[in-house]
């Protein structure tokens, strides 16, 4: 009995090593990793970025990879959390061979893992708002200290910001409260606004903080509206983009409402519902693709691409999307034309010149690892369930 | 809007908010009564509560009234099943291993809900519109406000009830005070884990409900909660419910007021700064008497 059970045994693994065998032996597959926010608060930005990049690299795997070799991405969670994202990073790079990274989401992780980039000298392209990540020298001592191997796609937060108060002085908004989420990303926010209001006669009259797990932003709304503003910007991504909207609704506050350049994504109408309505924000130009001028040179891509995105994975993309297709495809375009090295994929990265991707026209350099500009950002305004595109 | 009506926004806001951090302290204070254990899955009895709401009324557009006692019988039963099962079977009854215990099944409740519901937040429509209502000394609410203070006051009321007329509210106490004795007079004192349980996952599910129009859902809403009603439970006295009201209205009111008046940046700090203060004037909380020991 004993022996009939091992000789099946022997058979099934015998079977099932020969029918995994031409698996196996193929060409080996190029690895990347991909670390998102999949759990925790941002994670509804993390898994629609992970979706961007898994229809960019299927793209590239129906077209039959890099050379014959398929892509793979190896993922990795970081719970929204720095300490958890170094971790999982750490994981990575000891247990695959990977030559690039995807990720990560949040600004704050993403400053976590940087230090370790660097030292570990893999290129990375993230996914995360905050400009800190390019401009914070890595040793405090040495400002000229800049990291090498780190990238973002998402357009610089000083620049959406910049949009944000040139459309205020464009529409005569010229005293403004500043709400800002108490972690990186909104520190990051409250640092940018301080430069960029002033560019555009816009004053700053008021600033708030408050936790991104806060359930209530009234006391901090009423002292804004205490200060007569006729405007407020909000900068944060998560439930607390719909807790400030209808906050304001509830105290009858009738200065317009501005949210951050992440709010352009269906998730806004899911925590907002009906306050969401009107409120404005710099976007990503896949939300309203279909809005733009057929002179736009984007527009085609951004297009076809919302329609392959539509038909995988049933929803609406949001203007996060843009960010992790970018990201993904310029990561491809980079192993396509310098081969699985390291060294060789970063310096492809930073040499991307006139990449036209969702979320602009990318134009990389050696001083600039984003490449965009304030002419790629667009204004759009919350309406009716959708996104309108302004002037 | 002048300063008094700034005051009186802070002062509403910051009861709303204590009113459920009051509940959530009730939660936690019911089980210790029962078991002398922290109950940390007491926060996962929040987010379902809000998540099963949300399924109800938002996916299968059942009634509100319907939802919300059906989501709140769905979390008790929860509650119930975590006593009947691991609690109850758990090899060693050492405290502190039950509290290790109610962690890791806070994770498998938190986990299994992410894999149903997903990650996003979600909202819950109001119970009642949100067309703002402004006060007589200025300060505006929605009407889930008044829901929130209502359904609160209600529970609290009932529950006065329930412990101090019901035979079964009278055996809770007994066993609170003491487990041996309560199970040598007869009570059954497994029956009163039990129902403690399912008692928190109701008020846990309460809390969950009645905040989600306003804050939203997900999986994980009820850590932050769970945190802040543990603290109000602590700043009140552990075990204690009148210092479970007190203690969730004095952090809400703290929170409220220090954003508003103070730094919006120390809120959090300011208020367990206070938490921290009252502890160390006062180990039991403001209304805790503390153990007498017998010796």
């Amino acid at each position: 009995m004993k022996k009939r059970f091992f000789m099946i045994v022997v058979a099934a693994l015998t079977v099932s090593f020969l029918m995994g065998a031409p698996f196996c032996y193929s060409a080996e597959s190029i690895k990347i990793a991909g670390i998102f926010a999949l759990t925790g608060r941002a994670a509804h930005i993390g898994t629609s970025q992970r979706d961007a990049v898994i229809l960019a690299i299927d793209d590239v795997n129906q077209k039959g990879g890099i050379n014959g070799r398929m892509l793979e991405m190896v993922m990795e969670d970081t719970e929204s959390n720095p300490t958890k994202a170094v971790m999982a990073l750490k994981k990575v790079l000891e247990s695959q061979d990977v030559v690039a990274i995807i990720g990560p989401t949040l600004t704050g992780t993403a400053m976590a893992m940087r230090g370790f980039i660097e030292k570990e000298k893999i290129p990375t392209f993230m996914h995360s708002g905050g400009d800190v990540i390019l401009k914070a020298p890595l040793d405090k001592n040495d400002p000229n200290s800049l990291p090498k191997w780190t990238f973002k796609s998402p357009y610089k937060a000083a620049d959406a910001m910049g949009k944000i108060c040139q459309y205020m002085s464009k529409h005569g908004i010229k005293k403004i409260g500043f709400l800002y989420s108490n972690e990186g990303f909104g520190k990051d926010g409250l640092k940018n606004v301080k430069v960029q209001a002033p560019k555009y006669n816009v004053t700053v009259v008021a600033q708030e903080a408050f936790q991104p797990k806060d359930i209530d932003i009234t006391a901090q709304l009423t002292h804004i509206n205490a200060k007569g503003v006729d405007g407020i910007i909000a900068w944060t991504v998560g439930p607390a983009m719909g807790i400030i909207a209808k906050n304001i609704k509830q105290l009858g506050i009738k200065a317009p409402l501005f949210e951050c350049h992440g709010a352009g994504d269906p998730i806004f109408w899911k925590v907002a519902g009906e306050a969401g309505e009107g409120v404005m924000m710099p976007s990503t130009k896949i939300v309203v693709g279909d809005q733009l001028p057929d002179t736009d040179i984007q527009k085609k891509k951004i297009i076809d691409y919302v329609k392959a995105y539509k038909e995988k994975f049933k929803h609406e993309p949001g203007t996060m999307v843009a960010y992790g297709a970018d990201a993904a495809f310029i990561v491809i375009d980079a192993i396509k034309k310098a081969g699985p090295d390291r060294a060789k994929i970063r310096d492809a990265i930073e040499n991307t010149k006139g990449y036209v991707g969702m979320s602009g026209i990318y134009n990389m350099s050696p001083q600039d690892h984003n490449g965009l500009s304030m002419k790629d950002i667009v204004m759009i305004k919350a309406t009716k369930g959708s996104w309108k595109l302004l002037d | 809007m002048d300063f008094s009506q700034q005051i009186a926004q802070y002062i509403v806001t910051g009861l709303t908010i204590g009113a459920i951090y009051a509940i959530v302290a009730m939660g936690f204070n019911i089980i210790h009564n029962a078991t002398g254990i922290v109950n940390f899955a007491q926060c996962e009895f929040i987010s379902l509560g809000g998540m099963f709401m949300y399924s109800l009324v938002v996916l299968f557009k059942v009634n509100l009234i319907i939802s919300f006692f059906t989501s709140m019988a769905g979390v008790a039963l929860i509650g119930a099943m975590i006593e009947i099962g691991p609690i109850r079977h758990a090899r060693s009854k050492e405290i502190i291993i039950l509290i290790f215990l109610t962690i890791g099944l806070s994770e498998i409740l938190r986990g299994t809900a992410q894999e149903v519901w997903g990650t996003d937040n979600v909202g819950v429509p109001a119970f009642s519109g949100e067309n703002p209502i402004h006060l007589l000394g200025g300060g505006t609410i929605v009407p889930q406000h008044i829901w929130i203070f209502a359904i609160t006051v209600l529970v609290m009321l009932m529950l006065h009830y329930f412990f101090k007329k019901t035979l079964m509210g009278k055996a809770m106490r007994a066993t609170a005070v003491n487990r041996r004795a309560a199970a040598l007079v007869g009570i059954s004192v497994n029956r009163i884990t039990l129902f403690s349980f399912a008692f928190s996952g109701a008020l846990g599910a309460v809390a969950g409900m009645i905040i989600a129009p306003i804050s939203t859902t997900s999986y994980d809403t009820g850590i932050m909660l769970g945190l802040k009603g543990f603290a109000a439970a602590i700043l009140g006295g552990y075990g204690n419910f009148a210092g479970a009201i007190l203690g969730g209205v004095i952090l809400g009111l703290l929170e409220s007021l220090g954003a508003g008046l103070v730094s919006s940046q120390y809120k959090d700090a300011i208020a367990f700064f206070v938490l921290l203060l009252v502890l160390f004037l006062k180990p039991t909380g403001i209304m805790g008497y503390g153990e007498a020991e017998r010796v």
